[in-house]
């Protein structure tokens, strides 16, 4: 932890909030790609859907 | 000419300071910063941030402003100047809330350009009328990939705890960050919210989760724990950090809260057109001021319906009021013409915001912030005469400390209003009258214009400062 902690200058970080950075950081980063991941295919889909709708309004 | 004059609340960066010299405001940037300040300034994170009004734009001075000798210094540059100076504890709920997102926003985008905040203080955001900007440009430095993120506890107790807990609890709470400069310890914060609260988005890890870790490793470096081993925190989970805290603020509404004032022009007793009368006299009373006013604070400014006349005119508005949910209101009212001239606060100018910081000077109080070009005081006077027992020539007083020139309504004992404030008390205040005001007021101010409010028994003054007498 001390080599970690020797980069930070200007603020004390505390070691409880860097822990709780590592701890909480991966699962956090998973739950928002996911839901990056999710929303691009809602978009892409709702996009589909529209496309679909339109070609048969002119068929 | 002046000498420069450190800004007494820029001392603790090693990076730069904040100084003024004959009445501007300027950066030094220090040796110590260099580096970091060319990466922000190459990267095009500048260029970035400022296109999106997310940061206040600077200009570099030449070298050869005399400043005077400092080996340390690298740079100056002088940031756009801020109209009026806010704090964090004068600001509603929203405002708070607007801040923290602008906050997070800067930190994505400085990761993508390779940078990082290396702090997250709530003071480092300003508000230009109704728009959040940042205003710390050295608060940036250049990310080391693994490192975590040094400001993440400030963010927490900056913005996170304070916002969880007003939405829980009150309004009142977000008083509390006056005599917490640092923001709402976690720990404190925890104690103060309901269990319910740890269902709430992202706060059972960014506040309790993260309070309990704190806790267990507070004293680390005492002979009784150990030290733990180091962690890399991933950009991924960096990022994925800075994601939660976004939803976690985003979901964080307003606190369900009936306040004294939030509806308070639903139920004014004037008519329409006694209401459109004041409004046009107003306007007639702010356009003789000369010059035209380039500030003007009103006290008691409710949603803020009377200072958008101070602001259609064209100076930068203060619109007071001691009501968080009637600033709030004024704050959301969106209008393009006048919403970057146009500031909301909280503040009870029966308790005005004092200096607070290191040395009583870090955050500046009210009257340091003063004087205004002007004062408006409508329909307030009756609740400090009678509502707070405060003598007139006191109510003077104050008004003289803080406005060059003043428009005051006075509300008579007749008016149904004033009734109602002596309807559940014994009326101590045989004084309260016209004249004795009038006499009051004139001890400080040159009566310029008096009107009657027509359709009501209300009376609207024009006073000018007077010169104040020379030793």
């Amino acid at each position: 932890m001390h080599s970690v902690l020797a980069q930070f200058g200007y603020l004390d970080p505390g070691t409880g909030s860097i822990i709780i950075q590592a701890v909480v950081g991966v699962t956090a980063g998973i739950a928002v790609f996911g839901r990056k991941v999710i929303n691009n295919a809602a978009v892409r889909a709702r996009s589909l859907l529209a496309r679909k709708g339109q070609k048969e309004d002119i068929e | 000419m002046s000498r420069p004059a450190h800004h007494p609340s820029s001392f603790r960066d090693p990076a730069g300071f904040v100084f003024t010299h004959n009445d501007e405001v300027y950066r030094q940037i220090n040796h110590e910063g260099q580096a970091d300040f060319d990466h922000f300034v190459s990267s095009g994170l500048y260029d970035k941030l400022v296109s999106e009004n997310l940061l206040v734009a600077h200009t570099e001075v030449a070298k050869t402003t005399p400043f005077g000798a400092d080996d340390a210094r690298y740079k100056v540059i002088k940031p756009e100047r801020i109209p009026f100076i806010s704090y964090p504890y004068e600001w509603s709920f929203a405002q708070l809330r607007d801040a923290a997102l602008l906050t997070l926003r800067v930190q994505e985008i400085a990761l993508e350009h390779g940078m990082i905040l290396k702090d997250a203080s709530a003071y480092n955001v300003q508000f230009v009328g109704k728009k959040p900007v940042l205003i710390d440009t050295l608060s940036f430095k250049q990310y080391v990939a693994g490192e975590p993120w040094e400001g993440y506890k400030q963010f927490c107790e900056h913005f996170l705890a304070p916002l969880a807990v007003a939405r829980f609890t009150s309004y009142d709470i977000l008083k509390l960050l006056q005599c917490n400069v640092e923001g709402i310890p976690l720990g404190v914060a925890c104690s103060l919210l309901p269990g319910r609260a740890r269902f709430a988005k992202g706060l059972a890890s960014h506040l309790y989760l993260h309070a309990a870790s704190q806790k267990r490793y507070q004293s680390v470096g005492s002979t009784s724990k150990s030290v733990p081993a180091p962690r890399k925190i991933s950009t991924f989970a960096l990022r994925g950090i800075i994601g939660s805290l976004q939803s976690a603020v985003r979901a964080l509404r307003p606190p369900h809260q009936q306040t004294e004032w939030g509806n308070y022009y639903d139920f004014t007793n004037y008519s329409d057109d006694a209401f459109r009368g004041k409004q046009q006299l107003v306007r007639d009373l702010l356009a003789k001021v000369s010059p035209a006013p380039r500030i003007v604070w009103d006290m008691g400014a409710n949603n803020g319906e009377f200072s958008m006349l101070a602001a259609e005119l064209g100076a930068y508005t203060v619109a007071f009021d001691i009501d968080p949910v009637a600033v709030g209101r004024n704050y959301r009212h969106r209008d393009q013409k006048t919403d970057d001239r146009m500031l909301p606060l909280v503040q009870d100018c029966t308790n005005p915001s004092p200096a607070v910081g290191w040395m009583g000077r870090e955050r500046d109080s009210l009257f340091r912030r003063g004087p205004a070009d002007v004062v408006m005081a409508l329909a307030i006077i009756h609740h400090l005469a009678i509502g707070r027992n405060l003598p007139l020539p006191e109510v003077a007083e104050f008004l003289a400390s803080i406005g060059q020139h003043v428009i005051i309504e006075f509300v008579p004992k007749e008016d149904s209003k004033v009734q109602i404030l002596l309807a559940s008390r014994k009326d101590i205040f045989p004084q309260y009258d016209h004249g004795h005001f009038e006499q009051a007021m004139e001890r400080h101010f040159k009566l310029v214009t008096k009107q009657p409010i027509k359709g009501s028994k209300r009376t609207l003054y024009l006073y000018q400062k007077k010169r104040e007498a020379r030793d």
